[in-house]
């Protein structure tokens, strides 16, 4: 629960396919004082989204069920959820920049905590879209 | 074989050995177990089918199960040429499946195997981290039955499955073993500190595939394997009368092709035996630099002394037309060394250059090469014979050499075995002690066919060119252990 006068945390939605690599990430996130949520594959994510808002949204990009540019698709389609930040994580060096505004930014597995958590406050320091 | 076996539809792994070891590649439809050791190319080898696929213009699904991190693989895969940056995700995707089945066991693990296939639409599917499925399953009959649900969706798709697991030996049997459609094993063993590999198909229904061991390189260039070359060399018997008959080809030493009668026989298999420094590849050369100089074609191969360097000895004996030939693009001197080699490719390497060449004369260098190189030994005699066969069924005439242990002595060990036994002629060259002078001596031990002269003649290396002298003809008791041309002998006391 938050305490009065505290600000609320920041809150993240981890999607990722991989056995325990979510929960690794949740571990680093929650010690910096992020409310953290995982989901293995792009529906689980949508359909924790029905219920509430994300500042973040940290996801794989290929994934069983729904891989992470179909979630993006869907977020950014969403007038609930098209300001959320997303965060592309992938090993994949045939993934596009991101012109069109589907994802903010990418995060290049392997990666370094020190290295998600710079690239973290930089998109969550960008100025919404109109 | 009919032509209805023939005739099923196959998956080509685009791995061309592979597929000729599969009779055509994997039966379309088919489930396949590719089990092995660690480290063995289980993976990689997966990866490649898998990105060959996709360069075929098909989709193919990599599914893991608590096996390697996507990014780690991928970051291992990317210096392979096969891999293809582009083809991921769009042709080749991966999704981890630990946590499907973790969440619902092997019942949720066949939904999302099912569910992906149909919603990518891919024909190739990949499970990689067998064992974890294996141990999630309550017992035999419940695992047996995940493997029957990927067979009713192999079959229902038209896709082809590869389960890859971990083993240790083909002697393990696992009950999956009789439900799956094949199994091929790897295996990565050290031989005298020298790492090998290879590849056998335990099984593969409605197949022939070529059994037993075949040597699999990994590199750069992804997963490559050669089936044993005695399966496809040597096919083809080659008439001996056809060789017996056929027209001399000269050395271009007057004195020497006078001994053979004009020259060896075409197609036929020489071995020039020698210590070491007697003059074995300077002859060959020389073999080789008069089917030059008659317009022919050919190819030098060999394991210790590399193209410049033959080039250069050549030059210094006046035989310029090796030097010529390369230059004209009519004589190829290839350079192999032989202990990391593989013998399958080696053999390979030979043959290749000889019908790429359309050689008519050939010398092979330091013919135990193959021997060094061979994965195992019991298998030289049977890669000798078959690559004598295939030599003589491409009608190339070859020389080869074989180095004497020792520089004097009576004794000549020849281990060559399978060579040997196809061997037409043979010309031994030794160093002997001759009136306080060391000289080299040559003389022709055998023609098969054919007379010839058995006389002892003195060999130069000269300027101008390798002569015959008949240097020992009045003094035929030579200081060399006795007397020079004991018959050859592999095993037994020497013969007088």
């Amino acid at each position: 629960m938050t305490a009065p006068n505290q600000p609320a945390r920041p809150a993240i939605l981890i999607v990722d396919d991989e056995y325990g690599l979510g929960e690794m990430l949740r571990d680093v996130l929650v010690d910096v004082g992020y409310e953290v949520s995982l989901a293995i594959n792009g529906r689980r994510a949508l359909a924790q989204l029905q219920d509430r808002t994300f500042d973040v949204v940290l996801t794989d990009v290929m994934m069983p069920v729904m891989g992470g540019a179909e979630l993006a698709q869907a977020l950014r389609a969403d007038p609930r959820h098209r300001h959320v930040r997303i965060l592309f994580m992938t090993s994949l060096l045939s993934v596009a920049p991101s012109e069109d505004g589907l994802y903010d930014a990418i995060l290049e597995k392997p990666f370094t905590p020190e290295h998600l958590l710079a690239t973290l406050d930089a998109v969550r320091g960008l100025t919404p879209d109109a | 074989m009919s032509d209805a076996k023939r005739d099923i539809p196959r998956l080509l792994t685009g791995i061309e050995g592979l597929d000729t070891i599969l009779e055509g590649g994997l039966p379309n439809g088919g489930v396949y177990i590719l089990q092995g050791p660690p480290g063995a190319g289980k993976t990689i080898l997966a990866n490649h089918v898998c990105f060959n696929h996709a360069a075929a213009g098909r989709r193919a699904l990599y599914v893991t199960v608590l096996a390697e991190s996507h990014a780690r693989m991928l970051a291992h895969l990317r210096r392979m040429a096969f891999f293809d940056p582009a083809a991921v995700p769009e042709r080749v995707y991966y999704v981890g499946a630990f946590s499907a089945l973790e969440e619902g066991g092997l019942a949720a693990l066949t939904a999302l195997i099912r569910n992906e296939l149909q919603r990518l639409g891919a024909t190739l599917l990949v499970v990689d981290g067998l064992l974890s499925a294996r141990e999630s399953a309550g017992s035999d009959r419940e695992f047996n039955k995940f493997i029957h649900g990927l067979q009713l969706i192999a079959a229902s798709v038209g896709c082809v499955v590869l389960l890859l697991t971990n083993t240790q030996r083909t002697a393990e049997h696992f009950p999956e073993h009789t439900m799956v459609d094949g199994v091929l094993h790897l295996t990565d063993e050290l031989s005298n500190l020298r790492p090998l590999r290879h590849l056998q198909v335990l099984k593969l229904r409605g197949s022939a595939p070529v059994r037993g061991l075949h040597t699999v390189k990994i590199s750069d260039r992804g997963f490559e394997v050669r089936p044993r070359l005695e399966t496809r060399f040597g096919l083809r018997q080659f008439p001996e009368e056809t060789i017996a008959k056929g027209a001399r080809l000269a050395f271009g030493i007057p004195e020497l092709d006078a001994m053979l009668h004009g020259g060896v026989r075409a197609g036929s298999l020489t071995m020039l035996v020698g210590s070491s420094g007697s003059g074995k590849s300077l002859l060959g050369m020389q073999f080789l630099a008069e089917g030059l100089r008659v317009d022919e074609r050919v190819v030098y191969f060999g394991f210790y002394e590399r193209p410049d360097a033959i080039v250069a000895k050549c030059d210094r004996i006046g035989n310029s037309w090796i030097r010529k030939g390369v230059e004209a693009g009519r004589a190829e001197l290839l350079w192999r060394r032989p202990v990391e080699g593989i013998v399958d490719e080696l053999g390979d390497s030979l043959i290749e250059a000889v019908r790429r060449n359309q050689a008519t004369r050939l010398v092979i260098d330091g013919i135990n090469g193959f021997e060094l190189a061979a994965d195992l030994k019991e298998r030289v005699s049977d890669v000798y014979a078959a690559i004598a066969q295939e030599l003589e069924a491409l009608h190339v005439t070859t020389m080869y050499t074989v180095e004497l242990r020792s520089l004097y002595g009576p004794r000549i060990d020849v281990p060559i075995n399978g060579m040997s036994a196809a061997t037409q002629n043979i010309v031994l060259l030794r160093h002997v002690e001759h009136r306080a002078r060391l000289l080299r001596a040559l003389a022709i031990l055998k023609v098969r066919d054919s007379d010839y002269d058995a006389g002892v003649r003195e060999i130069r290396f000269t300027d101008e060119g390798i002569r015959l002298l008949k240097t020992f003809d009045n003094d035929p008791q030579l200081i060399m252990g006795g007397g020079l041309a004991p018959p050859v002998d592999a095993d037994g006391p020497p013969k007088r």
